[in-house]
């Protein structure tokens, strides 16, 4: 079982990720994202999230990370903006999740899952008080995630701020056991249309390109 | 003026730097910085203001029942909407934004020169005010999209029943085709169209798509009430009300076939480079910025075809299109002389300004068809107050290529105010020809 190796990657990709935030990624993806036609896809795929106004840590693996909240506005915003994967069932085991609202649900996600057969892709942001989110759609292969969401106020009578944030974690089960390691790029699209729209529009694309490679 | 412009501490920076906004291309030097301040002094002097005016004789009671309807909207909602009334603070913001908005129009409308300036306040405040209302109720009292229904289907009601009676009646043909061409604009346009059901900003169970709603309800409901009025008001001041549609189309068709023809000036000048001119070079300067804006709207290859248009509009197009024709040839022919206008001190700022508001102050004053020439620099004095607003919130130093865009603004302003007493002469010659 390659666990130490595993959860030494996991480590090392979160703190790449840490550092490198959304830009880093634009560039390598137009060169190395496959083409639509054989990347894969699911739509409203099987995911938990978190979503906590403590800008401590949500969850995270091995030691607590001690970074205090209020060290600065990059230092918040890295902390906003990591990807992880848990691959096996020793990756799970070194999670560790915060206090928060549906914590012991997403253990159960994380613990529920087959990891012969799915691997669970962690995407954490930022995002304003007032909004939330719905998941619709994880493309990947072998090298790349990508995940797209359909942003929408919160009802009117959630009491927030327009000028506050929180961080809110989404555990995705990505229907396939993949190696982190292979993993180098990644990508997030947040639309204000309804996930309907969105993943219907990434279905037309699809066949659109699909029909293309036919003829 | 000039003494502002003197006042303005002028740093032309001769520094050489390799990474700067220039195109390294046509200049190894940075563009000259100009002081803010100084630009901004220049952005401050007072400009002529040209409200929008209507050939009808607007009712005041009318005025009073639309102002009204805006005040009774806006006092919908609560002056002080806090977290206790709308916990989510976005939402609320939205609101409140909008209400201060409806506000503003209101006050806008008390300072309105001209009755026609008043009712376009009043129809934005009523916009603004039934946004904030329509979202307030629904989270106050439960409002739906649905519940909006009834009231949709009665504006359109009403938006068919005035297009039913509706003809192009009118004494002088020009006053008509202003007064028709705000008619076709309220009720022909999209601007009474109103769709519920279709996919929105906002989604399901979010107050401010009642809002969304709500707006465009109110929207069209203005739109045919102020059509209805002014349509009213122009038959009951005429005696013998005929329908003037013939001429207009007649109009229309004869303005098409001269502009095409007088098009083929354009035939030497390349569409993907409006502002080149042998043997001249302004690349990157405010002319050329201009030039390239003015020759847009009458580029030959764009099939702009009027006759889809409905009558009374296609002969503001008309008029409008001549006078870019006209602004477009003009500043050209400038330029083949060696103008450039580049700027590089606010002096120079100045002088393009003062120029634009001297050809608005010689168009207002031109005797030639008041109505229609003031129909265009409305808009144009509007455009000539937008790249001040621009300037002056410049802070700092200012580096003289971010000013392109105002300079040019100006630029086909000047143009474009000189070639309009002429034009308006030609297009009300067309129309009143038998």
């Amino acid at each position: 079982m390659p666990s130490t190796t595993r959860r030494r990657t996991l480590q090392r990709v979160a703190t790449l990720l840490a550092g490198v935030g959304l830009a880093g990624c634009s560039g390598e993806s137009s060169s190395t994202y496959p083409p639509e036609t054989t990347d894969n896809v699911a739509f409203d795929p099987e995911s938990h999230s978190l979503r906590s106004s403590d800008p401590g840590p949500i969850l995270w693996a091995g030691d607590r990370p001690t970074t205090e909240p209020g060290t600065g506005d990059d230092a918040r915003r890295r902390h906003w903006t990591t990807r992880r994967f848990v691959a096996d069932a020793d990756d799970a085991a070194a999670i560790s999740i915060a206090d928060v609202d549906g914590a012991a649900d997403a253990r159960e996600f994380l613990d529920a899952t087959d990891y012969d057969a799915a691997t669970v892709y962690i995407d954490q942001a930022g995002i304003r008080e007032c909004f939330t989110q719905d998941l619709c759609h994880v493309r990947w292969s072998e090298t790349e995630v990508d995940t797209d969401y359909a942003r929408y106020y919160r009802d009117a009578d959630v009491a927030c701020e327009t000028d506050a944030r929180d961080v809110l974690v989404t555990l995705i089960r990505i229907p396939e056991a993949l190696d982190p390691d292979d993993v180098s790029s990644y990508g997030s699209s947040r639309g204000s249309g309804t996930c309907e729209r969105s993943n219907e529009h990434l279905r037309r694309r699809r066949n659109r390109s699909d029909d293309g490679g036919a003829r | 003026m000039t003494r502002l412009s003197r006042r303005g501490a002028l740093a032309l920076l001769g520094a050489l730097a390799g990474c700067s906004g220039a195109n390294p291309l046509d200049s190894e030097s940075v563009p000259p910085e100009l002081d803010a301040a100084a630009v901004r002094a220049v952005a401050s002097d007072s400009a002529p203001t040209v409200p929008a005016r209507l050939p009808v004789d607007i009712g005041s009671d009318h005025l009073a029942a639309t102002e009204r309807r805006a005040r009774s909207l806006l006092d919908a909602v609560p002056t002080s909407l806090g977290p206790d009334e709308i916990p989510n603070g976005a939402i609320r913001e939205k609101l409140r934004d909008a209400r201060r908005r409806a506000a503003e129009r209101l006050s806008a409308s008390a300072e309105a020169s001209t009755p026609f300036e008043r009712l376009l306040a009043f129809a934005d405040a009523r916009a603004e005010a039934r946004f904030a209302a329509g979202a307030w109720r629904a989270i106050d009292a439960g409002l739906t999209r649905e519940d909006l229904a009834a009231e949709a289907e009665t504006v359109r009601a009403d938006r068919r029943a005035l297009r039913e009676r509706w003809r192009y009646v009118g004494a002088d043909p020009v006053e008509a085709t202003l007064v028709h061409a705000a008619i076709e604009d309220r009720i022909v346009s999209g601007r009474s169209h109103i769709t519920i059901g279709e996919p929105r900003r906002y989604r399901l169970g979010n107050p401010l798509g009642v809002g969304e709603i709500a707006e465009e309800v109110e929207r069209a409901r203005v739109a045919v009430e102020d059509a209805a009025h002014c349509y009213d008001r122009l038959t009951a001041s005429l005696d013998d009300p005929v329908d003037l549609q013939p001429r207009l189309v007649d109009a229309r068709r004869r303005l098409h076939e001269a502009f095409e023809d007088e098009q083929d000036a354009l035939s030497s000048v390349d569409p993907r480079e409006p502002w080149r001119i042998d043997g001249v070079d302004v690349a990157d300067t405010p002319a050329a910025e201009a030039l390239e804006e003015l020759f847009r709207p009458v580029d030959p290859s764009d099939d702009d075809d009027w006759t889809d248009a409905e009558p009374a509009e296609a002969l503001t197009w008309a008029h409008a299109s001549f006078v870019t024709l006209e602004a477009f040839l003009a500043l050209r022919e400038r330029v083949r002389e060696g103008e450039t206008f580049a700027i590089e001190s606010a002096a120079d700022v100045n002088a393009v300004r003062t120029a634009a508001i001297e050809a608005l102050r010689a168009a207002e004053e031109s005797p030639a068809e008041p109505m229609l020439t003031r129909h265009a620099t409305t808009g144009l004095a509007d455009q000539l107050a937008r790249a001040d607003e621009e300037l002056s919130i410049e802070g700092g130093s200012v580096r003289a290529s971010w000013l392109r865009d105002d300079a040019a603004t100006y630029l086909t302003v000047a143009a474009r105010a000189r070639a309009t007493p002429a034009v308006s002469r030609r297009v009300a010659a067309a129309l009143r020809a038998a």
